[in-house]
């Protein structure tokens, strides 16, 4: 019978080490992944363009307000914006006339890089979420200093700022 | 093997715990204009040198005018001239009478270089941080 009861708890304590082990798996590689996440946005991260002060660069993409887009990138690149208060028509224009800076979207795609302008939105006002293309120079990272904006128009480009 | 398990859960939380998303962010430094101190970081006080013709002229008040204006206003982190410049994503004319201020501002930064203000103080004469309230904030 004490060999039996013996053999029994030998039996439950391999069961317990052997649960224990698989437990200890599962975790070691949840953390691997959790960690090899982290890791890949570094990299990501590294592998982004850098930008100089200073730098001249002249791109295109969609002329966007800088206060709503964050909100809901798909709709609020374009001119009627859906904010927690509702849905505002014409909000891109009137962000921009209260004086939100404007930016644009380069490429027009939701993960598209954001380059904020450095200029009066005001002046902008009129072309929001309209097609740009923007000649400026770098300040840093994500914001330019605009010399020359212009929009297209009946198959060309018109300049407007 | 208890140890081993326990290592690997408080190793697992803490990862867990860190990585978790929080995009709050707060920048301490001066309220500059983002045009004139673009052109001459000199430019960091309320009153800028600007370019007339081939001579460079003093525009006294000149970081107030701008923001007045509607260019875009940011901070100069810690205030050194060549640090980073945080833009504030909201109406410029509303910190017109703060310009060259130490001004402290939490917010979410969703894009880079730029700041989005939930919080903006500013430092008063007797060096107290004073709460401003600004159009549009989160």
């Amino acid at each position: 019978m004490s060999n039996a009861n013996a053999a029994l708890a030998q039996a439950q304590s391999g069961a317990v080490q052997r649960y224990g082990f698989t437990l200890g798996c599962a975790l070691l590689g949840l953390f691997l992944f959790t960690g090899c996440q982290s890791g890949g946005q570094t990299s990501d991260d590294k592998a982004a363009p850098v930008y100089e002060e200073g730098q001249s660069l002249t791109m295109e993409g969609t002329l966007i307000d800088t206060r709503c887009y964050p909100l809901n990138k798909d709709v609020n690149r374009g001119l009627d914006h859906e904010r927690p208060e509702g849905f505002v028509k014409a909000c891109a224009t009137a962000c921009a006339n209260q004086g939100f800076p404007v930016a644009i979207l380069r490429g027009g795609e939701t993960d598209g890089e954001v380059w904020v302008l450095m200029t009066v939105p005001a002046v902008l006002a009129d072309y929001m979420a309209e097609e740009i293309r923007v000649q400026g120079t770098v300040r840093s990272t994500g914001v330019l200093i605009p010399e020359r904006v212009e929009t297209f128009s009946d198959g060309e480009w018109l300049t407007v700022l | 093997m208890k140890t081993i398990f326990s290592l690997m859960l408080a190793a697992f939380l803490f990862v867990g715990f860190t990585s978790e998303k929080t995009n709050q962010v707060t920048v301490k430094g001066k309220l500059i204009d983002t045009k004139c101190y673009g052109m001459m970081h000199d430019n960091h006080t309320n009153d800028h040198m600007v370019k007339k013709g081939d001579k460079m002229m003093k525009m006294p008040s000149c970081a107030t005018a701008c923001a007045g204006m509607g260019i875009p206003v940011g901070v100069l982190e810690d205030s050194k001239p060549g640090n980073d410049v945080h833009v504030v994503i909201a109406p410029a004319g509303t910190f017109a009478e703060h310009m060259d201020k130490e001004v402290r501002i939490t917010g979410e930064a969703p894009y880079a270089g730029s700041i989005m203000p939930g919080k903006v103080e500013v430092k008063n004469d007797k060096g107290k941080w004073v709460e401003v309230e600004v159009a549009g904030m989160m």
